[in-house]
């Protein structure tokens, strides 16, 4: 991910990604690191695709840049489907696996 | 290109007429990220599926660029100023701007060969391949200026009085100014 600025990492205050009662979903969707995505804008996707906060989506953002990628939500197949294809209208590396 | 104004209404932007030049051809080279660059899954075989993402990826980028002319057509859209060039965007416009934008920028990385860092970049660079380094470049600047100006929150609706700063005047030839 090309490099613009570095937020600061603040604890993750928010709920976990699925709730224990989603007994079927059994698909990744992953982000994947590229050097050519900027920064702020891969935050601002990830706001807009998922409807998460700034602080979350910048802590999926950083994991991308730093881990090479992060899975973002586990979805039923459906569901993985329609993020994959949200994220690579935004011309994201992403793509969804077998969890 | 600075922001002038958030509201409810959208956002007002003051260009320099190079980067209003500059906004014009980039749009123009839309798109640049070639049809099956994209894949479903890296582990899963599922033809039917890529296909599927294939025809609704190149249904977008028909959508985007039809859009791309009529939005630059649209009247009013760049008002000539004394000193450059401003330019409005609606809020429902943003969101497909930053995807054409990027598909610019991805599209010119890819077009260099997906250099893995600046080095490998200017190593690629040739005469016949430079303008691709030039898109990627531009649309970041445009890109920054646009995640920007969304994260900032409207200004309060206007009074009827706008002011003029020194070089704001419109031109006066300038259409609908």
């Amino acid at each position: 991910m090309a490099e613009t600025a570095t937020p600061e990492i603040l604890p993750d205050l928010e709920p976990a990604e699925q709730p224990a009662t989603t007994p079927e979903p059994g698909w990744l969707v992953i982000c994947w690191n590229d050097p050519v995505n900027l920064m702020e804008y891969v935050t601002h996707v990830f706001q807009t695709v998922f409807g998460w906060s700034k602080v979350r989506a910048e802590r999926h953002m950083l994991q991308v840049h730093h881990e090479g990628r992060s899975v973002l939500v586990r979805e039923s197949m459906e569901k993985a489907e329609h993020y994959v294809h949200q994220l690579q209208g935004y011309s994201l590396h992403a793509t969804m696996e077998r969890d | 290109m600075k922001l002038r104004q958030a509201t409810e209404a959208g956002w007002e932007f003051e260009l320099e007429k190079r980067e209003h030049h500059a906004l014009s051809h980039l749009l123009g080279l839309y798109p640049l990220v070639p049809a099956g660059h994209h894949e479903l899954s890296r582990g899963e075989d599922r033809p039917e599926d890529e296909a599927l993402l294939q025809s609704a990826l190149a249904e977008q980028q028909t959508g985007h660029r039809t859009r791309v002319r009529e939005w630059l057509d649209t009247p009013g859209r760049f008002s000539p100023r004394k000193q450059g060039v401003r330019m409005t965007v609606a809020p429902g416009d943003l969101e497909w701007l930053l995807q054409v934008i990027n598909d610019v920028r991805v599209g010119g990385w890819l077009a260099l060969g997906a250099p893995e860092d600046p080095a490998a970049t200017r190593a690629a660079v040739k005469p016949e391949n430079i303008q691709y380094l030039w898109a990627m470049e531009v649309a970041g600047f445009f890109l920054n200026a646009l995640v920007s100006a969304r994260a900032e929150p409207p200004s309060p609706a206007a009074d009827g009085a706008p002011t003029v700063e020194p070089g704001d005047e419109p031109e006066d030839d300038a259409p609908g100014a």
